[in-house]
């Protein structure tokens, strides 16, 4: 069992290893050990531009798939009446495309909008693809909320939005943050969808890696790969900080098995 | 005015707001019907309708050719065989290490569950594009196990082991396994301890006790764990395209290959088409097994 564990965690280990290798090209065992992968990282501007574009892609998409999930979670829950079921079905649909079908209809259909190879697009593509993930997390902590406390506040004189500012949003905090930082982190590490939307303008961090994988994998792409573990292992920290990462895929004990990934 | 007037006007004038307030949340929550519909579902659409030669509302072009082409063509033919062939073998693989590593997060203690589970999630949030290329790493020519079988004198010049499909199977088994795991693991969790002690007083054997108790109360996590991991595999396009290289062929690798390199949106469409069918199938064929049996179970 022990050795399935380390499987699952070799091939980022092996990368983050290889990343300080002292040679030019990946190669096991590493020769010798240096930050000349990190160094030649930061010191190239397409590299650097690259994981600009990456941050402000996760940034903007975390937030606005933030806003858009959380206000349509909890209006689904708060709301009940004919065709809201098939409001949460129409933001969560998604979900159940496979991402190179995703980004083929995305292509096809912001071609003639005229936004392919551009930021708004690539960023409407990734609010599609994040949104469905923020609403599963706060529509889980909406659950187990007690309309019951907004009606006292109203008894006690508090006006709708000062509930909600007061009440309702402190009390599902957990589930809007680990919303927004798993739509983040979606976000930065999604490939495919880029691999259809993105231009040279708009190269994004793990597109670049692909695409230098696709060639000669040079030890700077080890070294961005590592910069993309580093990323990843921090918002996971976060998110096991704030709501736990059980909860983020769906166990927390309370749950029906369902299909459907957790993670494209 | 006196004080009652001013109350009164006061009450209408909050309900009027309150009126307002609704109105305007349902009118946000339109637009962003309206907005995920231009951006999501119309595209979704004029996929359908570009794998089919719909083009605007004229029906002269109409064709079947682009889906047809998967079961009449070899070539075609071959990459949805190799579709079903790598994400059936994948399951299956998966499947025969997810179990007992479910049963034994499952057995563990409160404490060291959490960490094995942390353990378990932990590569998912990590990029597919990264994991892959640790695989690249792992498998390749100048790698880990090619320097591996050097030192153990196994072979005597650097070897790829990549490239091939037994290669893809590998990698995808490594970065799907917790998809399969974790419903399972949550069956597991809802069944009551106490049965399989019922079941050993009743003079079943352990093994008995599994295969009559555990395993059928754990059915539908592992059918939803095997849907998953079955789509997952057959859309995949990254850990197919870098560890087979230019010799596996699946239907991802063709919707990429004729959409990005050929411009031929028509047929990329086509297989995309085809894809989305595949994954829609088994989502409905499970979600109606679990619910026929969750009647079963509660339905009396």
């Amino acid at each position: 069992m022990i050795f399935i564990y380390l499987a699952l965690a070799l091939p980022a280990l092996v990368v983050v290893i290889a990343s300080f290798s002292a040679s030019a090209y990946v190669s096991f065992p590493p020769k010798g050990f240096s930050i000349g992968a990190y160094v030649a990282f930061f010191q190239d501007r397409a590299w650097v531009g690259a994981a600009l574009t990456s941050l402000k892609l996760a940034f903007s998409s975390a937030l606005i798939s933030g806003v858009v999930g959380s206000y349509v979670a909890i209006f689904v829950s708060r709301r009940r009446f004919f065709g809201l079921a098939w409001v949460e079905w129409w933001f969560t649909a998604p979900l159940s495309v496979p991402h190179v079908a995703l980004g083929l209809a995305f292509l096809v259909w912001y071609s003639s909008l005229g936004i392919v190879a551009t930021f708004p697009g690539l960023l409407a593509g990734h609010v599609i693809l994040t949104t469905p993930y923020v609403i599963r997390l706060v529509g889980s902590s909406v659950a187990g909320f007690n309309w019951q406390f907004m009606d006292a506040a109203a008894t006690l004189g508090a006006s709708p939005r000062r509930a909600m500012v007061t009440i309702l949003l402190p009390m599902i905090r957990s589930g809007i943050i680990g919303g927004v930082l798993l739509a983040f982190i979606i976000s930065f590490d999604d490939i495919v969808i880029a691999l259809f939307l993105s231009g040279p303008e708009t190269m994004t961090l793990p597109m670049r890696m692909y695409t230098y994988l696709d060639q000669s994998p040079g030890v700077i792409v080890a070294a961005a790969g590592s910069i993309l573990v580093l990323f990843s292992l921090l918002v996971m920290a976060a998110l096991q900080r704030v709501v736990g990462l059980g909860k983020v895929f769906g166990i927390d004990g309370r749950n029906d098995v369902r299909p459907g990934a957790p993670l494209g | 005015m006196d004080a009652a007037a001013v109350q009164s006007f006061g009450v209408t004038k909050r309900r009027l707001f309150g009126r307002l307030a609704l109105f305007l949340g349902y009118a946000f929550l339109i637009l962003l019907v309206a907005g995920f519909g231009a951006f999501f579902v119309l595209a979704i659409l004029r996929l359908l309708a570009q794998s089919i030669g719909l083009q605007g509302f004229s029906l002269a072009g109409l064709t079947a050719q682009n889906w047809l082409t998967f079961l009449v063509d070899p070539f075609h033919r071959q990459s949805l065989v190799t579709t079903f062939e790598i994400a059936g073998i994948t399951t299956a693989i998966t499947l025969v290490i997810g179990f007992p590593l479910a049963l034994h997060i499952n057995a563990a203690s409160p404490a060291r569950r959490g960490v094995f589970l942390l353990l378990l999630l932990s590569p998912l949030l990590i990029s597919v594009v990264l994991r892959t290329y640790g695989w690249v790493i792992i498998l390749g020519n100048q790698g880990l196990i090619s320097w591996l079988l050097q030192v153990l004198d196994l072979v005597n010049s650097p070897q790829t082991l990549m490239y091939n499909k037994t290669a893809v199977v590998v990698a995808l088994t490594q970065v799907f396994l917790p998809h399969l795991v974790l419903p399972i693991f949550v069956s597991l969790q809802q069944q009551d301890p106490r049965l399989v002690k019922a079941a050993g007083t009743l003079g079943a054997s352990p093994a008995r006790a599994f295969f009559d108790v555990t395993l059928p109360l754990a059915l539908p996590g592992v059918v939803a764990g095997s849907a998953t991991v079955f789509a997952l595999a057959a859309g995949s396009y990254v850990t197919v395209s870098l560890i087979g290289g230019p010799r596996v062929f699946t239907l991802p690798i063709t919707v990429a290959d004729q959409a990005l390199g050929l411009f031929n949106w028509d047929l990329a469409a086509g297989a995309g088409g085809l894809l989305l069918l595949i994954n829609i199938a088994v989502l409905v064929l499970v979600t109606s097994y679990i619910k026929s049996r969750q009647k079963g179970v509660f339905g009396h």
